[in-house]
């Protein structure tokens, strides 16, 4: 019984209709899409924009590819850098603030990372030696407000590994870092692939415990 | 010795609760939602407490042990009400003699409601009182005070029980020191149910139940201990043995709306369950801004000045790529008006405000004021007649929606639509037609027979417009699967059948012509709409009729008029009629309330020639959720009627575009009707003028203003 009263609700539960006159030509039952696409959304994520090679030659800008969860991929440009702090913007007007390949500051989500503190944050010490890095973290956030939250770090270098990029294979370094607060029980692993001059091409990250995964990938590296 | 068991469990986990009020608590990865009881309203296992969803959520829950298996939704229009829907299988009874409904278990349905009566304070708990099972049979029919208080990661519910939550009689009854009718022993139910027990209600045994909630969030887990008051050992209907008065449970969260259970009930029973909730008071779900539009320069709107023609195609573009079409625009020197309709937008004022952003990038610097009409079907609604330099200002930050708002001025002039009094019209050729298909569902469900009668079919839907306002729409259904071969349970109202025979229209109408209607409508007033059709009306009935909807632009009110004169169709549904012919009409009046509350009260002739009212209440969200309940009382005799006295249900519906990371304007709708009955039985109209133009006020406009620059 469990199943069949569970298939009958929902299916109920997406039986769509619409209070106002469509106009559409040639639309495959809409109504119906829409369900099936709102089901596949939910569950198994959104379609990605189409990002191809010959698009990202054509934007004059270094970018990189963000999704967010089963959210949809899309393009993000750098907007900025000064120093080692690069930011990033994306269409919709989320920016995103880089360290070294690490988001240590966000905005235009409904909680951002204000402010991301560590005495490292370069990968080069874990490259000479296959052990693990023990540190500290603090992360602050804004909505709602929380500074400092303390944040125990252990990284270390996997392997060497071919990663597929947008228009090619590289032989990249995979760093993983597991991150873990004890009182909330969020245990998370983060990893970032590196080429050999340190320069993060691909990394999943978690920045909050609030947040799904961020999954992000150069497509054009910035200059200098 | 249980009841002293109870009491050291409720000491001793008190004593170990701590008050963190770290603002870290709002860091769990994963919130802990309340947890459903088994009959699906917020509580704890077999009883209530006195917490509460938040307004505008529903769950889905479902909770399988022997002998009851319950199925439930729980929406909360208010966050101090919940009003729950159950199923139940009872497991070791039979529907009926098995010649008729063979191995198939009991089923029964019911209705709960719980109103919160008190917040929870500092010292102070919360205090709900709930009705169980108010209309149903009455298998667990019960009433109850609740009082919970949540001491950090404790909750402690404590309650009075009445009913099958009173059984445990451990408590005299203390509303007989206001009256001995509360003494007295309650009244058996009828046997088709349906009908409210108001004589029952808080009388007989009475008992004091209780419980524990302890909230693990790190590692997502509630804990759950209750001392059961509904002793199912001493259930006259449906006896269950019973070792322990407690039972145990833990509900574990596998994300912020889902969340799967385990309990262990009566010292002899494990119990599964599992609940989906849904959060609907706010798009969670980032949409994309407006879009950049570059000004054009001054060479640019030079040219426009000699040539409107690039003004109108310019705008046409860039409106279209905002999914927002344009229906006809007029540029003067001041002035820019445009009529614009879309399928992506469904906010008023966010159409209106992303067509305004347009036209000020396009328009000449001369123009100073942008009225911007707004359509839905072929209707004009709303205008908006927006200030120019107030909206520049307000999108560059320099403003405000509300400066904007004192500035504007909003009007209606349905009958003198910009369509027909404009310099720009997108060529449009008729006839135009325009068709939908794809795989579609009808079913019956928790019949005798089978607990699920369905057929899945290919619905075809196609649209011949000749002109504005004038349309063919005609649905056809062609058979893929079914199982109606089972229908064993032919009607045996006394009253003309025009609902009940639905057994007939589903076995014999598997391939079928749903609908072939002609209508018309059109605006011969302001703010008066008038629909007529003509043909196919719906799957049962044609005819011919229409609705005339007085819907006043700044009223809080709408009025409306719908005759048809039908006959029942046969049940092949092809083109043929049985002998049945009725006239069928209702007067209505729609009132909007404060807090996003609308009725709707129908007075007037049904299907079934019965004479009577419906009045129909429903909340509306910000985010367009809405949850209604309705209700219709006719002359006929509860003899007549039969099951249920009246015919009564609930309705909610979900805009799809909360699941998405852009607009949308459909819905995701459901609403359900226990029982279908010939009595109070309404003409199905599928394009409803008030649907159509009811949520296009003045008041509507304002409740979404803040939408403006969004």
């Amino acid at each position: 019984m469990l199943i069949k009263n569970t298939c009958v609700l929902i299916f109920f539960l997406f039986v769509a209709s619409c209070a106002s006159i469509g106009a559409s030509l040639g639309s495959v039952a809409p109504a119906y899409v829409d369900a099936y696409k709102t089901i596949k959304g939910v569950i198994v994520g959104y379609e990605n924009e189409l990002i191809t090679p010959d698009l990202i030659k054509n934007i004059p800008f270094a970018s990189s590819t963000l999704k967010i969860g089963k959210g949809a991929s899309g393009l993000i440009i750098l907007e900025s850098k000064e120093e080692e702090l690069e930011t990033w913007v994306s269409s919709d007007g989320v920016y995103l603030v880089f360290k070294e390949g690490r988001i240590v500051k966000t905005s235009g989500f409904f909680n951002n990372l204000i402010n991301f503190k560590s005495v490292e944050t370069n990968f080069a010490s874990l490259m000479d030696t296959n052990e693990s890095e023990s540190l500290v973290y603090y992360y602050s956030y804004d909505d709602p407000k929380l500074i400092d939250m303390r944040v125990q770090a252990s990284r270390r270098f996997v392997a060497k590994e071919k990663v597929q990029l947008l228009d090619r294979e590289e032989e990249l370094n995979l760093i993983e870092e597991q991150i873990v607060n004890h009182y909330l029980g969020w245990e998370v692993t983060n990893k970032f692939w590196i080429d050999d001059d340190m320069f993060v091409w691909k990394s999943e990250q978690y920045i909050s415990p609030k947040l799904p995964k961020f999954y992000i990938e150069v497509t054009k590296k910035p200059a200098g | 010795m249980e009841k002293k068991l109870f009491l050291i469990i409720a000491i001793v986990a008190s004593s170990f609760c701590s008050l963190i009020f770290s603002s870290i608590e709002d860091y769990f990865p994963i919130k802990t939602m309340s947890s459903a009881s088994n009959y699906g309203e917020t509580g704890l296992l077999e009883t209530p407490n006195a917490k509460f969803m938040p307004a505008a959520s529903m769950r889905f829950n479902f909770s399988s042990s022997f002998p009851f298996e319950f199925t439930t939704l729980t929406a909360s229009p208010f966050s101090w009400l919940e009003a729950t829907y159950r199923y139940t299988e009872i497991k070791n009874q039979l529907y009926g003699p098995f010649a008729y409904s063979g191995n198939q278990s009991l089923k029964d349905k019911g209705f709960d409601l719980k109103v919160k009566l008190l917040n929870e304070r500092y010292y102070l708990p919360a205090v709900a009182l709930g009705l169980r099972d108010i209309a149903g049979t009455g298998f667990f029919s019960s009433e109850y005070l609740v009082a919970t208080k949540s001491l950090g990661n404790l909750d402690i519910s404590t309650g009075l029980g009445f009913g099958v939550l009173g059984l445990d009689n451990n408590i005299k009854n203390p509303f007989i020191a206001i009256s001995d009718h509360f003494g007295t022993s309650r009244t058996a139910y009828s046997g088709g149910g349906g009908e409210f027990s108001y004589g029952n209600w808080f009388s007989g045994p009475a008992a004091l139940f209780g419980g524990l909630e302890y909230n693990l969030r790190k590692y997502k887990l509630k804990l759950i201990a209750e001392y059961d008051t509904s002793n199912p050992d001493a259930n006259a209907r449906i006896p269950s043995p019973v070792k322990s008065r407690f039972n145990f449970g833990l509900n574990y969260h596998l994300s912020n709306t889902f969340q799967i259970g385990l309990a262990y009930e009566r010292g002899t029973n494990y119990r599964l369950s599992f609940s989906l909730r849904g959060d609907f008071f706010e798009d969670n779900i980032p949409k994309p801004p407006p879009k950049n539009i570059v000004s054009l320069n001054q060479e640019q709107k030079n040219k426009i000045s000699n040539d409107p023609g690039i003004f109108y195609r310019s705008l046409n573009k860039s409106l279209r790529d905002e999914g927002v079409y344009i229906q006809s625009a007029s540029l003067s020197e001041e002035e820019v008006s445009v009529a614009v309709a879309s399928n992506r937008l469904r906010n008023i004022p966010r159409l209106a405000g992303r067509s305004t952003a347009i036209v000020s990038a396009l328009a000449p610097d001369s123009v100073n004021t942008v009225n911007v009409h707004v359509m839905n079907g072929d209707f004009e609604t709303a205008i908006l007649n927006l200030n120019l330099e107030k909206f520049k200002a307000a999108k560059a930050f320099k403003g405000s929606a509300t400066e904007v708002l004192k500035r504007s001025g909003f009007d209606s002039n349905s009958n003198k639509e910009l369509i027909y009094n404009s310099k720009f019209n997108p060529t449009v050729n008729f006839p135009e037609f325009s068709w939908n298909m794809g795989p579609a569902l009808k079913h019956q469900i928790g019949g005798p027979e089978a607990f699920y009668l369905g057929q899945l079919f290919w619905k075809i839907d196609n649209t011949i417009k000749f002109r504005r306002g004038l349309s063919l729409y005609t649905s056809f259904g062609i058979n893929i699967y079914d199982n109606f071969s089972k229908f064993n349970n032919p009607s045996a109202s006394t009253i003309p059948h025009v609902r009940s025979d639905i057994q007939s229209y589903l076995k014999e109408g598997k391939n079928n012509l749903q609908r072939m209607q002609l209508e018309y409508m059109f605006s011969p007033y302001k703010d008066v709409f008038v629909r007529a059709d003509f043909g196919l009306l719906e799957e049962m009935f044609g005819g011919v009729g229409g609705e005339v909807v007085y819907r006043p632009f700044t009223k809080a009110y709408s009025l409306g008029l719908a005759v048809h004169k039908v006959k029942q169709r046969g049940y092949k549904q092809r083109f043929s009629f049985r002998d049945y012919e009725t006239v069928t009409g209702h007067a209505s009046l729609y009132y909007d309330f404060p807090f996003g509350i609308s009725s709707h009260l129908s007075v007037g002739k049904y299907l079934a020639g019965d004479k009577g009212a419906s009045l129909d209440f429903s909340r509306r969200f910000s985010t367009g959720f809405t949850l209604g309940i309705m209700a219709t009382k006719t002359n006929l005799s509860d003899e007549e009627f039969g099951e249920g006295s009246f015919d009564k249900g609930f309705y909610f519906s979900i805009p799809t575009s909360l699941f998405y990371s852009d607009f949308r304007t459909g819905n995701i709708s459901f609403g359900l009707h226990p029982l279908t009955k010939d009595g109070g039985a309404f003409l199905i109209q599928n394009h409803s003028l008030f649907g159509l133009v009811g949520d296009s006020t003045r008041g509507s406009i304002l409740r979404d203003w803040e939408d403006l620059l969004n």
